[in-house]
């Protein structure tokens, strides 16, 4: 009981935000903007060079959109949700209500989980949308039902390297901290590729999956794979504790 | 009687500096006790250890006798609390911040909002966001939240911080009225011992992390200093003050900008102005003036911290 009224308390604060129109309006023009690029609608030869205009060739920018775009929209997301309760102090009020903490952290990482999969999901909806309107070739729905299982996996997986991002806020106390460290983790990612150790950071593989640093780069250990998900892992834990233990200033 | 807030050598630490150092209180079923203090002098960090926020570094808080820590949700079920400014959610209308605090409470039926929006006058911006609220009402939402579900303890940080004075006397008669006729236990916290004492049954007063001083609130005045002043001509000054000092009632220049004054805080004189004003005619140094001055409860809360500067005009 406690929990789902904790996650309609969380889903009331979203619901009511600004935020999720301008999440919503991001994740629209996002795919518009890919497929008049694609469909040679907007002069963008150089960002094409090398690439086919057809629709698998698009979904998979889509994948790479979400793996590197949503690191930072997705991990921005997290930042608000937990950050705002410092900014706006009503922490204050939460760690006084008889509700475990935990349940607050939880319903929090479960609302924005979900607000982040549905902004998957319209972008990924839009997308296929824009293909048929521009008429990109190889438009079917055997091509987009291929392309599902990658999208959706690097969907999680941003998902889950966005879950540290509450820990962040909430030890930095509001937005800054947090959307700093989504900054550092994108440079890192980079960074990491530039000396060959790409695979073994965890914000590089949703990248590395959708095929950002070449396709020969695709194919990943099960343990690169796997880093994703342990981030997160370390990512819940980490603010749970942090809730519960830490001195609340 | 148990107390229903009790401190036992509360202390807080930040690396070398200490926050609030060994405060022990204890307050009674239906007290208002009066946390007194200047900015930075340990109040909120006191509150938030009060409400588990905060793990002390030494010493212990007890809310209903029982030791607080943040794993003990069920006490803040009887606890409400106000921490420093309010907290609302902006993008939430007046009653959707409350329904939020209704729901995760476990209160069953809105017309503990309704109540709850009747006794702070806030039926009129029901559904006004909370950021359109001006700060007075914000204040009251504030307040609103913290009293939702009628706890038996309610533990405030600068509750009237905002509010008009029309405002702060509703707030003042509303925490009365909790205390005497529903038993409302109420710790407030304040920098303002003017506004305190009009309120509080007991009054503690916190200075640099300690509590330095405690006293009943009908006791406080007991505690203020009272002079008489002396206006004379000012040609006649010494002559007066000689008159005075050699009855002993130790006269003292009261200040430099009050030529001709003189003061004494002789519990005589002070009582019995017409004994002094006779003994300056007859010693044809006549006064111009007598007055029975009291000291005022800022002076008196800055003189106890040891920040006085004289007695106050």
């Amino acid at each position: 009981m406690n929990m789902l009224t904790a996650l309609w308390a969380e889903s009331l604060k979203v619901r009511r935000s600004r935020i999720i129109w301008i999440s919503l309006m991001a994740a629209t023009l996002l795919p518009i903007l890919f497929g008049l690029v694609m469909a040679g609608l907007i002069s963008s030869k150089p960002a094409l060079e090398g690439q086919e205009a057809n629709m698998q060739a698009y979904l998979n920018q889509l994948g790479v959109a979400v793996s590197v775009g949503g690191i930072i929209g997705f991990g921005f997301l997290y930042s608000w949700i937990f950050g705002r309760e410092y900014s706006d102090r009503t922490v204050k009020d939460l760690l006084a209500l008889p509700v475990p903490r935990f349940q607050v952290v939880l319903s929090k990482m479960f609302v924005a989980a979900l607000w982040c999969a549905a902004l998957a999901a319209w972008l990924f909806a839009v997308g296929c949308a824009t293909g048929w309107l521009v008429s990109l070739d190889g438009w079917s729905g055997g091509v987009i039902a291929d392309s599902l299982p990658r999208y959706a996996e690097t969907t999680i997986m941003v998902i889950c390297l966005s879950l540290p991002i509450g820990w962040i806020a909430s030890a930095g106390r509001g937005y800054m901290a947090a959307l700093g460290f989504v900054v550092l983790m994108v440079i890192a990612a980079n960074l990491g590729g530039a000396i060959g150790i790409e695979s073994y950071m965890p914000w590089a593989v949703p990248g590395l999956l959708n095929g950002a640093a070449g396709e020969d780069k695709m194919n990943l250990e099960a343990v690169s794979l796997a880093l994703p998900y342990v981030t997160g892992a370390v990512g819940i834990a980490g603010t749970i504790a942090w809730w519960r233990y830490a001195d609340q200033t | 009687m148990d107390a229903m807030i009790r401190t036992a050598g509360l202390t807080k630490r930040f690396g070398r500096s200490t926050a609030v150092d060994e405060v022990s209180l204890s307050v009674g079923p239906g007290e208002i006790y009066g946390f007194l203090g200047l900015n930075g002098a340990g109040k909120t960090t006191t509150i938030r250890m009060l409400l588990g926020m905060i793990k002390p570094s030494a010493g212990a808080s007890y809310l209903f006798g029982e030791k607080v820590n943040a794993a003990r949700r069920d006490l803040w079920s009887k606890v409400g609390c106000l921490v420093e400014m309010p907290s609302l959610y902006p993008e939430l209308t007046v009653y959707e911040n409350l329904e939020v605090v209704r729901r995760l409470r476990r209160l069953n039926g809105t017309h503990w909002i309704e109540e709850a929006m009747e006794k702070l006058r806030l039926t009129p911006y029901r559904n006004r966001k909370a950021r359109h609220l001006s700060l007075g009402n914000g204040q009251r939402l504030g307040l609103a939240k913290a009293m939702l579900h009628k706890p038996a303890v309610l533990v405030l940080d600068e509750p009237t911080n905002g509010l008009d004075p029309a405002g702060i006397v509703e707030v003042r008669q509303l925490l009365s009225e909790l205390a005497a006729r529903e038993g409302v236990t109420i710790f407030i916290s304040s920098h303002l011992l003017g506004e305190v004492a009009k309120l509080a049954t007991r009054i503690g007063i916190v200075h640099q992390g300690r509590l330095v001083q405690e006293s009943d609130a009908r006791e406080l005045h007991g505690h203020l200093r009272k002079r008489l002043l002396v206006q004379v001509q000012s040609q006649n000054t010494e002559a007066a003050q000689a008159v005075l000092h050699s009855r002993g009632y130790a006269p003292l220049l009261a200040a430099a900008d009050e030529g001709g004054t003189l003061a004494t805080e002789h519990a005589d004189a002070v009582a019995n102005p017409e004994r002094i004003a006779r003994l300056l005619v007859e010693a044809d140094v006549p006064p111009k003036l007598l007055r029975v001055e009291e000291e005022d409860l800022e002076a008196y809360f800055l003189r106890t911290i040891g920040m006085d500067g004289g007695m106050a005009q």
